[in-house]
């Protein structure tokens, strides 16, 4: 039974086209990174010290969603290195974590606005609110996430986990030159870290240091080249990939009454007598 | 009634809806709201002011897109107008207009067949909803129902974040209201039908709540929000 003309009871449309889960392909638009982490960690100076360090090269916008004030896009003006129009806040309604992970439709809007309003856009920043270790961000938001810890939450942040830690693409932990005089110790955070996310990068960072935020600055680089060479990986494909294994809803307007669930979807469920 | 009113309805729909307050974050901010007491007031309020017009619009919505295919050539334009006209706070109408992207964005997802442009890029959150709830197997009445719960259930769940508020205190609130909104939403379907039967558009429910109107313009002149609206 092709899944098109089934007849079983559904809402969606039944449509393959599924295009609100367009298999992004990378290099289409701009990349989109999303920038979370605990508050206080040092999202919003990390942003201000790409900024700084992304002007002249890369052309890109903010999304700021702090949770109680403009405060963090007043904090990037005033860095003087964004213009007024290429920042946008977020209202989270008191939930930093779902804007950016259960519902990211206000973040969504702000990111397309400022795509449309200006053509050369080539990477967006979105900065979270700060939250906990468990802060995500949706794939329908961020192509790549990053997220910021700081030494003087304690060494022991990376062995906690959390899907913030464990899941994002680059775990930075800032503020390295705290390290002495809050007793954290650097070694232990690495070797936690290497533990809790095997195969996937952590830098350790202070702005305040020399190189400042290159290590980081050179990573979203690598990820700008990768998306705009179209070898990124196209997250919202997997996505879509893994609802293809969804039975196909049949169109709203179907005559016909319940029927069998699809064939698909009966094979897919453990039974009774399996 | 069926799964999809569940769908709808449901406050995890991911249309943008957690970041709207309904005025309440301003109204809490000037003390006019601080119990159980006067958030019912503010929910009343909402409900027959607001409420009543979002589910006259959402049901005539759900009539003009039609039980089988989304009427790309409806009044579309006329809806959106009349609710502008409806709506004499900028902020409300912006807060409407957001809420309406984000859902219309959704059901372009889910029933992608249909001409959703139609509806305009920013169509007021009720419009959509209204035509979406049908794609949803649901008829004018649910759309309504949608509608006017939605004006209550937002600024509750706002209440409980702002006030610390029992959230189990606040559901039974909303559960001894659910009888209005199950009224309000029937007169709103009852008088969609009588409008789209004659086509005299202009003739849609046109309650009002100044106070709302109020709130909404001083929140869009606070400096700290934690809401959109």
């Amino acid at each position: 039974m092709h899944l098109d003309h089934d007849n079983s009871p559904g809402i969606g449309s039944g449509s393959h086209h599924r295009q609100g889960f367009p298999p992004v392909v990378p290099g289409s638009r701009p990349l989109r990174i999303g920038i979370g982490g605990p508050v206080g960690s040092g999202k919003t100076a990390l942003v201000a010290a790409l900024c700084r360090a992304l002007t002249g090269r890369v052309s890109l916008a903010v999304v700021t969603n702090d949770i109680y004030t403009t405060e963090d896009a007043d904090f990037l003006r005033a860095a003087g290195v964004l213009e007024p129009t290429r920042i946008a806040a977020v209202q989270t309604g008191c939930c930093p974590h779902t804007a950016v992970r259960d519902d990211i439709s206000g973040n969504l809007d702000a990111v397309e606005d400022l795509e449309a309003a200006h053509g050369d856009l080539e990477l967006v920043i979105v900065e979270s609110g700060g939250d906990n270790l468990t802060m995500t961000f949706s794939r329908g938001l961020a192509d790549v996430q990053l997220f910021v810890i700081d030494v003087s939450g304690g060494d022991k942040v990376p062995r906690k986990g959390g899907p913030g830690v464990t899941r994002s693409d680059l775990l930075v932990v800032n503020k390295t030159d705290l390290a002495p005089m809050v007793g954290a110790d650097l070694g232990v955070m690495d070797r936690d870290a290497a533990r809790m996310r095997p195969g996937t990068p952590v830098v350790f960072l202070s702005l305040r240091g020399e190189t400042g935020a290159a290590p980081v600055t050179e990573w979203v680089l690598a990820q700008l080249a990768a998306w705009q060479a179209g070898t990124a990986v196209p997250v919202a494909a997997d996505a879509a990939v893994a609802l293809g294994a969804v039975p196909a809803y049949p169109a709203a307007d179907s005559a016909a009454g319940p029927a069998a669930a699809p064939a698909a979807a009966s094979a897919a469920l453990p039974t009774a007598a399996g | 009634m069926g799964a999809g009113l569940l769908l709808l309805g449901d406050s995890r729909l991911p249309a943008g809806g957690h970041a709207h307050s309904g005025g309440l974050e301003n109204a809490v901010a000037r003390g006019e709201v601080h119990d159980l007491d006067t958030l019912t007031d503010f929910l009343l309020g909402r409900l027959y002011g607001s409420g009543a017009v979002q589910g006259a619009f959402a049901a005539c919505a759900a009539l003009v897109a039609g039980p089988y295919a989304l009427d790309a050539h409806g009044p579309w334009a006329e809806l959106d107008t009349e609710l502008d006209a409806r709506t004499p706070s900028a902020p409300s109408r912006a807060a409407s207009r957001a809420q309406g992207r984000s859902l219309r964005r959704i059901a372009r997802a889910a029933w992608p067949e249909e001409p959703w442009t139609a509806l305009g890029v920013s169509p007021h959150h009720a419009v959509v909803l209204g035509a979406a709830a049908t794609r949803a197997r649901l008829d004018e009445r649910e759309a309504a129902v949608l509608a006017v719960t939605n004006t209550v259930n937002g600024p509750a769940s706002a209440a409980v974040k702002l006030l610390s508020f029992d959230p189990i205190a606040v559901t039974v609130v909303l559960a001894e209201m659910a009888g209005h909104c199950d009224q309000v939403a029937e007169e709103a379907a009852d008088a969609a039908r009588t409008v789209h039967a004659d086509g005299d558009w202009d003739r849609l429910p046109a309650w009002s709540a100044p106070g709302l109107d109020v709130c909404a313009e001083l929140h869009a002149r606070e400096e700290v929000v934690h809401f959109a609206s």
